[in-house]
């Protein structure tokens, strides 16, 4: 049990967090520039299929990779029990991602086109599947010693 | 006089005094976190015996408060049993 006086952030929380946001505020911002001019381009070109469409789609991808490098780098600034939390949250994101892309692997063999009844590709959920394990894999985690 | 409050937790984790020894020092745990260079969330976690700190971090917790190692960390109740 934790008094009030007793929640404030370590020194090492304070540094490790300030690192964070420096590390990743510009690939996050980066990532939802990109995404929102592709939509823009998608949009004013009327579904048009030429190299530049494809590559202008990609481009958040540059984004999420400079992301995946700021958070392999948080970890290693991070302490042992937080890289322990994050490591089991990572893993249960990993295992959820597989499974759900399994599910529709399956799914597909099946086959049911599950684009149609979703109104998006499976990519989109395979995604959720992941973050939500991880986010909430680190939430239920550090529920107790917050 | 202090009180011994050991925190002990069933399975594999081990008992420790880093609570009651903190609380001599009337330091918080972001205090503590402070001087051993870890997050405050790891002293709770260690604390309620839901983590085991590393042997560098016991010895760095040990050697904070100028005591030897195995008296602020002890074997759980599972772990005290005579090997076969």
């Amino acid at each position: 049990m934790t008094t009030s006086s007793e929640k404030r952030l370590s020194r090492s929380d304070l540094l490790r967090r300030r690192a964070d946001r420096r590390a990743m505020a510009l690939p996050i911002a980066g990532f939802f520039a990109a995404s929102i001019s592709a939509f823009a381009f998608a949009f004013a070109a009327n579904g048009g299929k030429s190299t530049w469409t494809i590559i202008l789609w990609l481009s958040p991808v540059a984004f999420l990779l400079w992301l995946v490098a700021a958070v392999v780098k948080s970890l290693r600034r991070a302490d042992e029990y937080q890289q322990r939390v994050q490591l089991e949250a990572m893993a249960v994101g990993f295992a959820a991602t597989m499974i759900t892309a399994a599910v529709f692997l399956m799914i597909e063999a099946a086959p049911i086109k599950v684009s149609g009844i979703l109104g998006f590709g499976p990519g989109g959920l395979v995604w959720f599947a992941g973050t939500a394990g991880w986010c909430g894999t680190l939430l239920f985690r550090s529920r107790a010693t917050r | 006089m202090v009180r011994h409050t050991v925190v002990q937790v069933t399975g594999h984790a081990v008992n420790n005094r880093l609570r009651e020894l903190r609380a001599v020092r009337r330091w918080s745990q972001a205090d503590l976190a402070d001087h051993l260079d870890v997050s405050r969330q790891t002293i709770n976690a260690v604390e309620t015996g839901r983590y085991d700190p590393s042997l560098p971090l016991a010895f760095k917790m040990a050697q904070l408060f100028g005591l030897p190692i195995e008296s602020l960390f002890s074997p759980g109740a599972d772990d005290t049993d005579e090997p076969p």
